[in-house]
């Protein structure tokens, strides 16, 4: 007993440090698991515990989380949800974590400025991808026509490759709840010449440029398979995977995707700019890391600044070779990671990539990051198409409803502060 | 003294109690409380304070027609899921009380659909159902009873059946068993009586398994009116309220309200008016049974 009591009272005091993801996936978090190990091994006396959960469920968690005085210390976060935690006083700025890492130049300059919001950075970019339209090779070329550069160009290559019930073009995810279709709603207006916002955070989604990319979309669902208003984003991956659809727009995650589940698609797999009909138009994300007011703040930068060393950096972004865009610059100048042998050969998609985020934004967020652009990522966008194939609206009906409903949210969310 | 000791000896029992009671008050109370007092206000996730407002959030709401549309889908997700798991769970319980051989192995395989988690209830029928590569349409185009696959979860008339078959689906088994186990209990005299009388199979039935059952029936009724109302899991695996808001249930609407709008005052006001809803329901429903009871009597 007495022996014990010792042993317990020369043990030094752990600190356990609370990491909250969303890299459910195998491989992403075997590499976490092994940074987390070595960020112990160089701090003794630390222990990091992860909790990975599913990106839509963060903000359920931290909510919570706050009220119950629960906050983890450290959180990858999806950057809308980072503008809201700092709305909400849930996360401390990271300044710190900046200046620790040597100043704003140690990251690719543009993604770090993104972050910037009310004076400070309220995250680090931990990565960015950009969605673009992936197709077959192979079908586009058997029905005799070439990647669709303009709305009209698609449409047309839309019908030619569509063969139902056994080939489609494209299927939308309008399922309630989800906000892929705010994604593509975002790059077609921003292609129309349009914005949601302006730069006083004005709201403009009751525009003709939003009503005609409204009935783009619409005009392409009659190339898609049945089940759209039921579809989300697994669900459209999942019919290009499975030989259903020839296109599906997404970041080059694809290019893993298709690797793992559908190989035979790999020697056709080519990706376009998402089709423009007045100007170019790019949406990007960023996977953010943010200090929630957890309770170990010094050791939650001390490790946030550990995973964007490039040492633990490079292996992550290589879980998913170009998906996962560097936002360190150093890794994004480093040859090792462009030396991966996927990204080598997908380099064209991946340049691509390159390009579109260095001219995209997030949804809603053309001005800079605003808790009023987050809301355009609520499902809202979604419900409108479904009051348009449910319930009868047309177009104009349904963009007004919804400007109307997205005007209510924001002169509340004003006169709360 | 003795009046003292009278009276401890009288309330012995109500003391007994206290604790639990006090137990109950807390854990069932407190969530009540504070949720209708959270329904007053503009309580906002992403916004400190909670600015009292009375009534607005239930004005807001019950002007809503989409609220009104919530309470129609749950009542009839409630009541189409009840009847057909009432009758498909006796039923099955009278199929296994005339089994005389493999009963327990019957048994086991009837109530595997209750043994799945939700979630994994959801993903067989979403898979089965799917319309472009479930197993369903497959089989409905080949046989040619359809000319088009099926929109189950998309098609907004469609939608509130699929979930109504899949909650029958996994529902059943409970009423099934509770029912079966209910007829363990009838004494078989009392079905030679009625053999010895020259009763139907179907008269049987009708006048002595049916009014031996009904108070476990009636129970099984308000429990699974109480679970089906109020679930959620299922549901928005399922459809997430959609296509448009025609599986949208309040309980969906809360959470939405809540967690996608961060509204936790007005979604509070929806928890109440559940509460509220339900509650009469079952007042409703005891007095109903309540007359019948004196009626029989």
């Amino acid at each position: 007993m007495i022996v014990t009591g010792i042993v317990t009272a020369a043990a030094p005091k752990t600190k356990v440090l609370v990491f909250w993801h969303g890299y459910t996936q195998g491989p992403r978090r075997e590499v976490l698991a092994k940074t987390i190990k070595a960020f112990e091994a160089e701090h003794p006396g630390v222990t990091v515990r992860e909790e990975a959960m599913p990106w839509e469920q963060m903000n359920t968690k931290w909510t919570t989380a706050q009220a119950a005085g629960t906050l983890p210390d450290v959180a990858a976060v999806l950057f809308e949800q980072s503008i809201l935690m700092a709305e909400a006083k849930a996360s401390y700025p990271t300044d710190s974590v900046v200046k620790m890492l040597g100043g704003p130049d140690y990251f690719v300059r543009q993604q770090l400025d993104n972050c910037f919001y009310k004076g400070h950075y309220i995250a680090v970019p931990h990565y960015t991808h950009c969605r673009l339209l992936f197709y077959r090779e192979d079908w586009l070329k058997e029905a005799g026509v070439s990647a669709p550069k303009t709305w009209d160009e698609f449409l047309a290559v839309a019908k030619a490759v569509t063969k139902p019930p056994q080939r489609y073009a494209m299927v939308q995810a309008f399922k309630k709840g989800q906000s892929t279709t705010a994604v593509l709603l975002d790059c077609l207006v921003k292609t129309n010449g349009g914005e949601f916002f302006d730069k006083k955070w004005n709201l403009k989604f009751n525009t003709p440029q939003v009503v005609e990319a409204v009935k783009f979309i619409l005009e392409l669902n009659k190339y898609a398979p049945p089940g759209s208003l039921d579809y989300d984003m697994n669900s459209i991956n999942e019919l290009f995977l499975k030989d259903k659809v020839a296109f599906v727009i997404n970041s080059p995650f694809v290019i893993q995707w298709t690797i793992e589940s559908a190989p035979h698609i790999l020697p056709y797999l080519k990706a376009v700019p998402i089709p423009q009909n007045k100007c170019e138009g790019w949406m990007t994300e960023m996977q953010s890391l943010v200090l929630p007011k957890g309770k170990n703040p010094k050791e939650a930068r001390e490790f946030m600044a550990f995973l964007l060393r490039k040492d633990q950096y490079i292996p992550f972004a290589h879980t998913v070779p170009g998906g996962i865009i560097p936002t360190v610059k150093a890794v994004a100048q480093s040859e090792e990671y462009w030396n991966h042998p996927t990204i080598k050969r997908f380099r064209e998609i991946i340049d691509l990539a390159l390009y579109g985020v260095s001219k995209g934004t997030p949804v809603g967020l053309q001005h800079g990051p605003s808790k009023y652009g987050a809301i355009l990522r609520t499902g809202v966008i979604e419900e409108m198409f479904q009051s348009i194939l449910i319930q009868g609206l047309t177009p104009e009906q349904a963009v007004a409803k919804t400007h109307a409903r997205l005007q209510e949210e924001i002169d509340r969310m004003k006169k709360r502060g | 003294m003795n009046h003292l000791l009278n009276k401890i000896d009288k309330n012995i029992g109500t003391l007994f109690i206290l604790p639990t009671f006090l137990a109950f008050l807390v854990i069932q109370g407190f969530p009540i409380i504070s949720t209708i007092f959270l329904s007053l206000t503009d309580a906002h996730l992403i916004y400190p304070g909670a600015p009292f407002i009375g009534l607005t959030n239930y004005a807001k709401l019950i002007a809503q027609p989409e609220l009104w549309l919530s309470l129609l889908n749950a009542c009839l997700l409630t009541a189409g899921s009840l009847v057909l798991q009432v009758i498909v769970g006796v039923a099955g319980a009278i199929a296994l009380s005339q089994i005389t051989r493999g009963r327990s192995l019957f048994r086991t395989l009837l109530i595997i659909p209750w043994a799945f988690p939700p979630i994994i209830t959801v993903s067989i029928w979403k898979w089965l159902l799917d319309p472009n590569s479930g197993l369903v349409n497959y089989l409905l185009l080949k046989s040619g009873l359809c000319e088009a696959p099926l929109e189950w979860f998309s098609s907004g008339k469609l939608a509130i059946w699929s979930l109504i078959w899949i909650f029958v689906w996994s529902g059943y088994p409970f009423i099934m068993v509770a029912v079966h186990a209910a007829m363990q209990a009838i004494p078989e005299d009392f079905y030679d009586v009625a053999r010895t009388e020259g009763a139907s199979f179907w008269q049987e039935v009708r006048h002595v398994t049916l009014p031996a059952i009904k108070p476990v029936l009636s129970i099984m009724i308000v429990l699974r009116t109480i679970w089906i109302f109020n679930n959620f899991n299922m549901i928005y695996t399922a459809t997430g309220g959609g296509p448009g808001i025609s599986t949208q249930t309040p309980a969906i609407m809360a959470y939405n309200t809540a967690w996608k709008r961060f509204y936790i005052g007005e979604a509070s006001a929806i928890c109440t008016i559940m509460l509220v809803f339900l509650c009469i329901l079952m007042f409703i429903y005891f007095r109903l049974q309540a007359s019948r009871k004196g009626e029989d009597g």
